[in-house]
């Protein structure tokens, strides 16, 4: 290894240790990495500067800011208030119910939001309905932030890694589907028992839920319909799109377009509402993991994993899931799919879905394991003290490493029955 | 521990929006609450913290909650004579 390589992977494990530690926010250690990758590179004649801004992957960050822009004016318009609203009149007084319908509801609307907006719609209406029922809000909060994250796993726009991965393998949004939704729909179901399972004891009660309409509050019915409308288009395309030649990032573009013009709403708001710090995040570690490329340190990486495995894919399969489920329990998983993704290339395999699947319930999974794990976990956190409710990091660790745990096993074992390994 | 908190409590930024959303749902399921900013009249200046300390007074809310329903009973009994004859029905 020469001085440049070590360089490399020094920034690069630095860069991991910011974002670990949380010393500085990870859009900007991503970016100090980026700076001295960049530095390294022209000075040692690694790369050109072309090849620098190459680096970052421009159709990725298309699919996410036109994903970004359709979801946030669907959020706005109160499309998904009104699916939560209607959740918790069709799940009655029951707290068990409630528990079971919620944790449900919170993996279906993470499949299309962020992970983020996702838990504060759940987490909202969550406090909402506990402080009328008088019921204990945490059991509903530590489920919402799990099935959330777990939710996200499901499609090719679930997640940024998500779209890292698909984007990267050329898997469109029905190969996602097609190849990951029986284990999805498992893991929903084996995540909500579980849960249940672990909270069921703080589960009691039922009482009359009060008469509301749903509807009531929403100012803009036009734009709700419209939202509802645009989003089955979003989605209908996004189905298609292989077949009509049209990349996914172009789908997105063009409905945040269409979301902009049709949706009466105020462009600056939206473009106020768009994840900057994940963009510019991605836009260093792009750089990042482009000069580790450079030096073909991430194929001598390849390389080591195919001789050490002897080429067996499932094998390769069940150490690509757990290490990227672990590494995503303590740092970005967007950071594990970029690593993690150059390697998969370089592997000298002719079926790499089994790989790629591997690396798309990893990196997701892991991301809710414990209170330090991810955005959502925090976030949860945060609002259930905002609420007066204090959980301690050993009670979400037990729930979080519990359910990843079963989630990482079943995921393994479908990966073996699924591709026939 | 402490440090953890604190870290955490770095990475709740973005919580603004979970009080916006809450707002929303509380005022569809619950009971709607607002907030109003209310001044230190001039003349009581130099009540400044005995005035701070209002927002966690139990008594002052629940004079503040009293005088609000009577005044909405006045300015709007109307529409609450409307209701409580629908009601009857």
């Amino acid at each position: 290894m020469n001085a440049t390589e070590a360089s490399f992977i020094m920034i690069y494990l630095l860069t991991l240790l910011l974002i670990a530690t949380d010393m500085v926010p990870m859009s900007v250690a991503a970016l100090i990495g980026a700076l001295f990758t960049v530095w390294i590179g022209l000075n040692y004649g690694v790369f050109t500067y072309r090849d620098a801004v190459g680096f970052i992957d421009m159709n990725l960050l298309g699919l996410l800011i036109g994903t970004m822009i359709v979801m946030e004016v669907a959020y706005r318009s109160g499309l998904f208030r009104i699916i939560a609203l209607y959740t918790i009149k069709v799940a009655g007084g029951d707290q068990r119910i409630l528990f079971v319908i919620m944790c449900i509801t919170s993996a279906a609307v993470s499949m299309f939001l962020s992970d983020s907006t996702a838990l504060l719609l759940i987490a909202a209406a969550v406090t909402a309905i506990s402080r009328v029922m008088g019921y204990d809000p945490v059991p509903y909060f530590v489920s919402a932030s799990v099935m959330v994250n777990l939710g996200g796993t499901s499609t090719l726009i679930g997640s940024v890694s998500n779209m890292i991965i698909g984007l990267s393998a050329g898997l469109s949004f029905s190969d996602f589907i097609a190849y990951l939704s029986p284990c999805e729909l498992a893991l929903w179901i084996l995540t909500t028992l579980t849960l249940y399972i672990f909270y069921k004891h703080r589960l009691k009660g039922k009482k009359e839920v009060p008469k509301y309409d749903p509807w009531e509050g929403i100012k803009d019915k036009r734009l709700l319909i419209w939202s509802a409308i645009l989003l089955t288009v979003f989605l209908g395309l996004f189905t298609v799109h292989k077949d009509l030649g049209l990349p996914p990032e172009a789908v997105a573009l063009g409905c945040g377009v269409l979301a902009l013009a049709m949706g009466r709403v105020d462009p600056s708001e939206v473009f106020r509402s768009i994840d900057w710090e994940t963009i510019f995040f991605l836009g260093g570690f792009f750089i990042i993991v482009g000069g580790l490329e450079k030096t073909d340190l991430l194929n001598g990486l390849a390389g080591w994993f195919m001789n050490m495995t002897g080429g067996g894919t499932f094998v390769l399969s069940t150490i690509l899931l757990w290490i990227s489920g672990l590494a995503s329990m303590i740092i970005s998983n967007i950071a594990v799919a970029l690593t993690f993704t150059p390697i998969i290339k370089g592997l000298g395999v002719s079926n790499k879905i089994p790989m790629w699947s591997a690396l798309v319930f990893g990196s997701n999974l892991g991301g809710a394991a414990t209170p330090l794990s991810g955005v959502v976990t925090i976030m949860t956190l945060g609002a259930l003290r905002r609420e007066g409710f204090e959980v301690s990091l050993r009670e979400f660790t037990k729930a979080g490493v519990l359910t990843t745990f079963t989630q990482l096993l079943f995921a393994n074992l479908y990966i073996l029955i699924r591709f026939g390994l | 521990m402490p440090r953890i908190r604190e870290w955490l409590s770095f990475k709740e930024r973005r919580l603004e929006k979970y009080e916006e959303a809450k707002k929303e749902f509380i005022k569809a399921i619950g009971r709607p609450v607002i907030m109003i900013p209310l001044e230190l009249p001039k003349s009581l200046m130099f009540l400044k913290e005995e005035f701070c300390a209002l927002e966690n007074d139990e008594e002052f809310i629940r004079r503040m909650q009293r005088s609000c329903v009577r005044y909405l009973k006045r300015r709007f009994a109307l529409k609450i004579a409307e209701y409580e004859k629908k009601q009857k029905k």
